[in-house]
């Protein structure tokens, strides 16, 4: 497998005349999970689109293997580069073999014909996700996870090297998104597909990521391992947030938890908010 | 108020003078006084009940507006664009076509019964299921409800050729050809539904707040919103009745108002019923001059401009995605 | 190595290819039954055989004037109408990923009725003149609604609403420029407002029948590139659609399409708006709606004229018919909506 190289630089993304990303410059890490974390309205979600040639760059550029994206034809990118966004749409008694099938748009031109390669691809795709059994069933009518399960599989019938997802843990429940995102470690390690996604959960994120990287008011405030980066001085700038920072008695990974100005049982604490 | 009233009652003169023929003031004076000595004093003297009826109308229609959308808490609420104009105007020609009806106050009662109908059928299509009556969902069963009713019209009036020149001139919706003896049996409706609008302005004050705040107020909800409702439906069905339907006053005139003196509906619906009047009054003027020898409708006018207004409201407004 | 779920993937797509090609050829037959019987049941019945042989040139007594002239050239145009306004109205559904985008909905068949008539009564053209008068009022209706919607990219309910007010317009542009008309015949007027096929002309059809052709054909080239959209514009984008790109090709040749049907017909109502979900329902998910839903078109149209002309106690246009059979289907989609929560 060719490892391929995306990076932004000196990217400034907006919509209409307000501004979102300043000068962001990013290099993602090949065959790695990268994670992006920040505040409401910090950019991370426009950084993702701007990654995945949805938004054009006001100035700056998107790099893939040293090419600017927005100058690679659409289809080819599509072969390299995979997005998975907030809310896809699955139109109305799609299922699921089919929906995944959907996938392979890229590879196919307007003269040729569905392949047995195709259907291989698609059968992959299902069997990495363990949907093989819904193949059959309306989209509709899975749960959360299952539907989530689907859509990144039809990511990966894409067949992509580089797979962005933006929020992919949204809406489902906590063990829902425990299972979304070991299977996208999974992945990461079967297939060295390199995985860039934007979280909402700190503590999701640092347990994941290989590289986390803290947005803030447009800019990347701070990136490296989880240990480097969730630290209570970044948590701090970022979230503007008091905390603590633990370290998860499985993982290792750091667990923030945060400070509320009540219930503070810690003596010190205590003592020091009495005058 | 002061002003809008000055401005009524330039309008008012305006439209006595303006027309395919001008006339002086001279005429005016003498056809106020009961003569059409000269062919002016005559013209005048078809003007103002033409007037009078665009004053009643432009007032009811513009009263309408705002009780309706306060009523539905939406601004895009007109009887026009509700389908309630279209009720009555196909309860009014089924009526004509099948029942023979003739009498002026069997017409009233027909079109007030239609556009009742019509407002109770796009409100609950609207409201059905989850989110409650939105904008979108109550201004396309309106529209859709507009589109069927005016299918409906076609299909009864097209093998009538008797009838259906009449019609169909009256489906445009205008004042011209106004006279005293019709605009005589609709003033009691007109009154009743002035009086019920009016008096449930601070009713409308707490509905404005949500159904539930306004509970919690000590408002009954759905009666007050019954009654409010009633007051537009005697409007709008009277007033389609004489004029045929005319759209957008109803919804341009308490966006302006609302600019004007705010969102109290105690000052919001007089207001609404004066600033309506005024901008009747005007689209007629205007019909009348832009269009010399001919006349333009006041429907066409109404259409022409407040369409945009419709579209201008939509693309400021932030929609909600369905 | 041949997994059985691999096995079990082939064999659902082939069945469901199959079956796709399956029912369009039951529509394709459908819509010939029908376009036979309309041109052998009228006033009079002719025989299917002496059908075919009019058609095929002959001259059979009795039958070759009420089938040639005045059957053919109707049933001629109501077909091509009904595919052009399927098939465009499919697209703009499809392309919208909403029901109630239809071209009927958002003003772009008023556009090109008024641009015709404005033609036709203001400026007395006639012929093909009319149907580049039609093109250009859709196609400029059609931009400014999408430019008059958008906002960070269009916004699709929005672009229904800025439709509605648009139609109001425009209908009543043409209610005031039939009214001013010298000769202002009702039959006229209720064809530029709700479509008809009355005093239909052979002549008529070849300009309809290339614009369906070319414009068809690079519609039809997009197939893959619209089953792409229905999963949302982002999803489209990243399997490697330029959405901006593609939304601007489907926008032309289905204005296209349906301005020039327009042109001649006029708006019949409706037709364009029930095609594409009438076509869901019977393809559900096997394929591609577009091809089926000009069928569909084709067939309503066919269907709805020969209703008007003989099934009514008195003789209606095709519009009326269509009319009323697609308010009540508008209003059930927007109910169903309401209960089901979802998108239109």
């Amino acid at each position: 497998m060719t490892v391929h190289s995306l990076t932004a630089s000196q990217l400034s993304v907006g919509y209409g005349d307000t501004e979102i990303l300043h000068e962001l410059d990013l290099a993602v890490p090949p065959g790695k999970v990268t994670v992006i974390v920040g505040a409401n309205a910090c950019g991370k979600s426009t950084l993702l689109r701007a990654m995945s040639r949805l938004l054009p760059p006001h100035r700056g550029h998107v790099l893939l293997d040293g090419k600017s994206i927005h100058r690679t034809p659409p289809r080819e990118l599509a072969r390299t580069l995979g997005l998975l966004p907030q809310s896809p749409i699955a139109p109305e008694g799609i299922t699921v073999a089919d929906l995944v099938s959907r996938g392979r748009h890229p590879h196919l031109s307007l003269f040729s014909r569905w392949t047995r390669k195709d259907d291989e691809a698609v059968d992959d795709a299902l069997a990495a996700t363990k949907t093989s059994d819904l193949a059959e069933r309306p989209v509709d009518e899975l749960s959360g996870g299952q539907r989530q399960r689907v859509w990144i599989a039809m990511a990966l019938a894409q067949q992509t090297e580089i797979l962005l997802l933006d929020e992919p843990t949204t809406f489902l429940d906590i063990s829902h998104q425990v299972e979304v995102l070991d299977l996208l470690t999974d992945l990461n390690h079967s297939r060295g597909t390199t995985v860039v996604m934007v979280l909402h959960d700190l503590n999701l994120a640092a347990r994941y990521a290989d590289h986390l990287v803290a947005m803030a008011d447009g800019r990347i405030h701070v990136s490296g391992t989880a240990e480097n980066v969730l630290t209570e001085e970044n948590v701090r700038r970022v979230f503007g947030l008091e905390s603590r920072i633990i370290a998860d008695p499985t993982s290792g990974r750091p667990i923030m938890l945060p400070i509320s100005r009540h219930r503070m049982v810690m003596k010190q604490d205590l003592k020091e908010s009495r005058p | 108020m002061a002003g809008l009233l000055a401005l009524l009652a330039a309008l008012l003169a305006l439209s006595c003078t303006v027309g395919t023929r001008d006339v002086g003031w001279a005429d005016i004076i003498a056809a106020l006084g009961g003569r059409i000595d000269s062919i002016g004093q005559a013209a005048v003297s078809v003007r103002i009940p033409r007037t009078l009826l665009g004053l009643l109308a432009g007032a009811a229609l513009g009263l309408a507006g705002a009780v309706m959308q306060g009523v539905t808490r939406n601004p895009l609420a007109d009887p026009g664009i509700l389908g309630v104009n279209m009720g009555a105007s196909l309860a009014v020609v089924v009526g004509v076509a099948w029942f023979n009806i003739a009498s002026a106050a069997a017409y009233i009662w027909t079109a007030v019964f239609g556009a009742a109908c019509a407002a109770i059928f796009v409100y609950v299509i609207g409201s059905l299921g989850r989110g409650g009556a939105t904008p979108l969902k109550l201004a396309l069963a309106g529209a859709a409800t507009s589109v069927a009713f005016s299918s409906m019209v076609l299909a009864v009036v097209l093998p009538r050729n008797d009838i259906a020149g009449g019609i169909l001139s009256w489906q445009i919706g205008g004042v011209g050809g106004a006279t005293f003896e019709r605009i005589l049996p609709v003033l009691p409706f007109l009154a009743a539904g002035f009086a019920v609008s009016l008096l449930s302005a601070r009713k409308l004050n707490s509905l404005a707040l949500g159904d539930e705040t306004a509970a919690g107020l000590g408002e009954r909800v759905a009666a007050a919103r019954a009654v409010a409702a009633l007051g537009a439906i005697l409007l709008c069905g009277a007033t389609t009745a004489i004029c045929g339907p005319i759209g957008f006053i109803g919804l341009i005139v308490p966006h302006l108002c609302r600019v004007l003196v705010g969102v109290d509906h105690r000052w919001l619906l007089p207001f609404s019923a004066l600033s309506g009047a005024c901008l009747l009054l005007t689209a007629d003027v205007v019909g009348r001059i832009i269009a010399r020898p001919a006349e333009l409708d006041v429907g066409i006018v109404t259409a022409l401009v407040g369409a945009p207004f419709f579209i201008w409201i939509v693309r400021r407004q932030r929609v909600r995605e369905l | 190595m041949l997994s059985p779920t691999l096995d079990r993937i082939i064999g659902s797509r082939r069945r469901r290819a199959r079956r796709h090609v399956l029912v369009v050829a039951i529509l394709l037959v459908f819509v010939i039954v029908i376009f036979v019987l309309t041109l052998s049941l009228g006033q009079s019945f002719t025989r299917p055989g002496d059908v075919v042989r009019v058609l095929l040139g002959e001259n059979v007594p009795g039958a070759s004037f009420a089938v040639g002239q005045l059957r053919l050239p109707r049933a001629v145009l109501a077909m091509l109408a009904g595919l052009s306004f399927g098939l465009g109205g499919a697209a703009f559904q499809i392309m919208l990923r909403n029901p109630l985008a239809s071209p009927d909905i958002i003003g772009i068949s008023w556009g090109a009725s008024a641009a015709a008539v404005f033609a036709i009564v203001v400026l007395s053209l006639k012929g093909s003149i009319v149907s580049i008068f039609a093109v250009g009022g859709g196609m400029g209706i059609a931009l400014l609604v999408y430019a008059l919607s958008s906002r960070n990219g269009a916004a699709g309910t929005r672009l229904i609403l800025v439709g509605i007010g648009v139609s109001a317009m425009l209908e009543s542009f043409i209610a005031y420029i039939l009214s001013q008309a010298p000769a202002w015949t009702l039959q006229e007027a209720v064809r530029w407002l709700t479509g008809s096929v009355n005093g239909a002309q052979l002549g008529q059809a070849l300009p309809l029948l290339m614009a369906f052709a070319v414009f068809g054909a690079l519609l039809l080239s997009r197939t893959r590139d619209l089953e792409a959209l229905r999963l949302g514009d982002d999803t489209a984008a990243a399997l490697g659609i330029d959405v901006a790109r593609t939304r601007i090709m489907i926008i032309v040749t289905a204005v296209g399409m349906i301005a020039t049907a327009t042109a001649v017909t006029g708006p019949i109502a409706f037709v364009a708006f029930l095609s594409g979900p009438i076509a869901a329902r019977i393809v559900g998910n096997r394929g591609s709606l577009l091809i089926p839903s000009a069928l569909i078109g084709a067939t309503l149209v066919l269907s709805g004229d020969y209703v008007g002309q003989f099934l009514l106690p008195s003789r209606y246009p095709v519009g009326v018919v269509t009319g009323a059979l697609g308010a009540p289907y508008l209003m059930f989609l927007i109910v169903r909506a309401n209960r089901t929560g979802s998108s239109l």
